[in-house]
């Protein structure tokens, strides 16, 4: 009995000590098993140029070209659809549905000529009307797209022109650098008969460079090479297969294997992959990751105390440590490096200790910054480098998107006292309207400056460059000095990809560059 | 504790089974216990994981500061590595303890109260409450144990507080089931019903003479429900309905850096093993005292 006993407890004791290694492999089993994404292999290479197979998160919303906010959404769509206007990885303007655009002398109307012989993927011409009738759906009253931002207060209205393929939009005030909006989100242009809020994937009816095949929800999408496309014969690729996965880790257990033929480049990437075993295509410039005060509420109606945060980053450290190197250290303005008029005599703000101390005069600022879980590195960081300057003591707020972005006048992202939202590249003014104007919608920073705003508007409308340039200096100036956001740095974005691929993106995948495959083909 | 015969007029007779924890056999199984290596180990274990989460502040120890390069592998500066952020690996295991040994703890805590008082009470008055009670435990029990939490931080929140209510509501029917089946067994003593003949009042007989009868039991139930609590609050954590950034906590610095995995393995591997070492000497330590109570 004893040593049956004996033997039992053994045997109770091997089972601990088994579940003692079972526990000390939690992580590593959480994160395989997080890591089984649920792609389906990769279709086996077709002829011509080959299937090239992206990988992203599965949209969670309805997938409509007109409201579609999510990359992976956007990704979708954009294979099957396409826009007037395009940028390529330089920022300048490519024509693709539209063959040029013209503004009139008073520069209040901009005509779009389109193409000869665009159609749609189901046979039906693509004309005046579709554009019309997009950009009004776009903008209209009860509009839910995100894209229609860009339009308020510039555009006045859109109809099809005197002559066959020519569309004229009309403008509320001169805005020299219009055709950029037409390169924005939610822009690709629809049949006139397409309902905003329609699920687009039942009848995915678009005129890019490739046919939606088929949807399998939790798998994959699958696409054709469209014969009908304009330029057609530049594109090489015969296929494409979009494959979800759960998260980063997923996807780059796929990258490795060689399931999916690209990867954004990160820090978890570049830490991962020796990227001389790939080809890397070149960055470009995709957003700011802003650091959004109150300025109506203490500390922060203090225009020294914003400064002195402004002063306390160490950018160059943020730049390695939150984007992996994949950025550059920004002023505190809105500037995208790559547009064409770049703000000068305005010193690069560093750390300077002593200007902080002097600052904040002795006091002490405590906050709590809110951010999402997707900036909560940023978050992290600048709440470390603050914390390690006397004078600062700061704490952060970390929520999930879906609670950060909720529906409702108290959204935390429009009223915490100190938030981190990021912002995709738009045109200067853009920023100025969206963010910083008196009474705008997303003002997280409640900011208002009468000056800022006319100094903008005349921006808008000047056409030569000097002038441009005089206003662009005086508005990074204000900007600079009032700190109602602080702009650390402006990340960019490149695509890490398998050895196979050939030929070089246009642009990077994303709505500026409209989703271009042109002259890629995939040896795999 | 108590004498679980106070009574002059409960026969000798009737100590004996379970009714076995006078002055004499308590030492007893103390000097049994330390005897045992694995509970010395475990017991140091759980002691240095207290010592770790009150005490890291005292030595000087940074969790959230730079105090490296972004993923150092260990050397002698930080044996354990840096993160991505250039944070000591080391301090940061050291601190997550406090995480780990506030939410488990006090939730297993407060599961043993509630639990092992239905349980109790359940056991001693049996019929419609005890029907009751035990068909709704049966139905918490029913339901996946993680999915039936994820409901609950979406009712409760994630603050402290709301995740210690959570773990205690989760754990109390396994404890209330247990402890009234142990609490059946004694009610068919002799020392029960001559409580009972005395005229001692229902919560005497509940909190001073049965409880301390099935106190080993509750023990032991009170001890799995740590290690389990620890667990599920490592896993609330990694799912990202626990601790938040910048915190320690062991599930919440396993979930940030498993992309790291490849590269970076200490990042991972050490906050692992945190999680592993307080949840096997917890359940060690539950084995032990099983073993020496029989």
């Amino acid at each position: 009995m004893i040593n049956t006993r004996s033997r039992h407890r053994h045997r109770h004791r091997a089972v601990r000590l088994a579940l003692a290694a079972s526990v000390a492999s939690f992580a590593l089993v959480l994160s395989a098993c997080s890591s089984s994404g649920s792609a389906s292999p990769s279709s086996s290479s077709a002829a011509a140029g080959g299937t090239y197979t992206i990988g992203v998160s599965e949209p969670t919303s309805t997938i409509d070209p007109e409201t579609v906010s999510a990359s992976g959404a956007m990704l979708i769509v954009g294979l099957a659809s396409e826009g007037l206007i395009s940028q390529d990885s330089k920022g300048t303007l490519e024509p693709r549905l539209a063959s040029s655009w013209a503004a009139s002398s008073d520069g209040l109307t901009w005509t779009i000529t389109l193409r000869d012989g665009l159609k749609f993927s189901n046979g039906d011409p693509l004309g005046a009307a579709d554009v019309v009738a997009t950009f009004n759906s776009i903008t209209g009253p009860d509009s839910q797209s995100a894209g229609a931002s860009s339009f308020e207060g510039v555009l006045k209205s859109v109809a099809a022109g005197s002559t066959p393929n020519t569309v004229v939009f009309t403008l509320d005030s001169p805005f020299s650098d219009f055709p950029y909006l037409l390169t924005g989100s939610n822009t690709t242009i629809q049949p006139a008969s397409y309902k905003q809020g329609t699920n687009w994937i039942d009848n995915p009816v678009g005129a890019g460079q490739f046919l939606l095949q088929k949807y399998t929800p939790g798998q994959s999408v699958t696409y054709i090479k469209n014969p009908d496309y304009w330029d057609a014969a530049d594109v090489k690729l015969s296929a494409i297969t979009v494959n979800f996965y759960a998260d980063e880790q997923a996807q780059l257990l796929a990258f490795q294997s060689g399931e999916i033929d690209q990867i954004n480049d990160s820090a978890t990437v570049a830490s991962t992959l020796n990227l001389a075993d790939y080809r890397q295509t070149a960055p470009s410039y995709t957003h700011f990751d802003g650091l959004f005060f109150d300025v109506t509420q203490a500390p922060f109606d203090d225009v020294s105390v914003r400064q002195a945060v402004a002063w306390a980053l160490d950018r160059k450290a943020i730049v390695q440590s939150v984007y992996g190197g994949q950025a550059t250290v920004a002023n505190d303005n809105e500037y995208f490096p790559n547009f064409s008029v770049q703000p000068t005599g305005i010193p690069q703000r560093d750390q300077d200790l002593d200007k902080v101390k002097q600052l904040l005069g002795g006091k002490t600022v405590k906050f709590t910054i809110t951010t999402s879980t997707d900036h909560k590195t940023l978050a992290e960081v600048v709440q470390q480098q603050l914390n390690a300057i006397p004078g600062f003591d700061v704490d952060i707020q970390v929520l999930t998107s879906a609670q950060y972005y909720a529906d409702g006048s108290s959204t935390p992202w429009l009223n915490a006292p100190v938030t981190i939202t990021d912002w995709a590249q738009r045109l200067p003014s853009q920023f100025v309207n969206l963010i910083f104007k008196s009474g705008a919608v997303w003002n997280a920073s409640k900011y208002s400056n009468p000056q800022l705003e006319n100094l903008s508007s005349q921006y808008d409308a000047a056409a030569a460059a000097p002038e441009k340039q005089t206003l662009a200096n005086q508005i990074a100036t204000i900007e600079n000095n009032d700190v109602a956001a602080i702009v650390p740095a402006f990340a960019t974005g490149s695509s890490v990809l398998q050895k196979s691929v050939q030929g070089d993106f246009a642009a990077p995948l994303d709505f500026p560059g409209g989703f271009d495959f042109r002259g890629i083909s995939n040896s795999k | 504790m108590t004498a679980t015969i106070p009574r002059s007029a409960a026969p000798t007779a009737e100590k004996q089974g379970p009714v076995t924890d006078d002055a004499g056999e308590r030492p007893s199984r103390i000097r049994s216990l330390l005897k045992r290596p694995s509970f010395v180990i475990s017991v140091l274990i759980i002691v240095w994981w207290v010592v770790a989460a009150l005490g890291w502040q005292i030595v000087g120890l940074e969790p959230y500061a730079k105090t490296g390069d972004l993923l150092a592998s260990p050397d002698w500066a930080h044996p354990f590595g840096t993160d991505n952020l250039g944070r000591d690996m080391f301090a940061r295991v050291v601190a997550g303890a406090g995480p780990a040994l506030l939410v488990g703890p006090l939730g297993a805590l407060l599961a043993t109260v509630v639990g092992g008082t239905l349980g109790l009470v359940a056991g001693y008055y049996r019929g419609a409450v005890d029907t009751l009670m035990m068909r709704f435990f049966d139905v918490i029990l029913a339901l996946p144990s993680l999915i039936f939490l994820i409901v609950l931080v979406g009712a409760f929140g994630i603050s402290t507080a709301a995740l210690i209510l959570i773990v205690g509501i989760l754990f109390a029917p396994g404890i209330a089931r247990i402890i009234r089946a142990a609490t059946l067994v004694e009610m068919g003593k002799s020392y029960v019903t001559a409580a009972k003949l005395q005229g001692e009042k229902d919560s005497r007989i509940l909190f001073r003479e049965l409880l301390p009868n099935i106190l080993p039991t509750l023990v032991i139930q009170a001890t799995l429900s740590l290690a389990a609590a620890v667990f599920i609050t490592a896993s609330l954590s990694f799912l990202g309905l626990g601790e938040q950034p910048p915190s320690a906590d062991w599930g919440l610095a396993i979930n940030e850096n498993r992309i790291y995995l490849q590269t970076a393995w200490w990042t991972v591997v050490f906050p692992a093993i945190g999680v592993a070492s307080l949840v096997v000497a917890a359940n060690l330590i539950a084995d032990n005292i099983r073993e020496v109570s029989r």
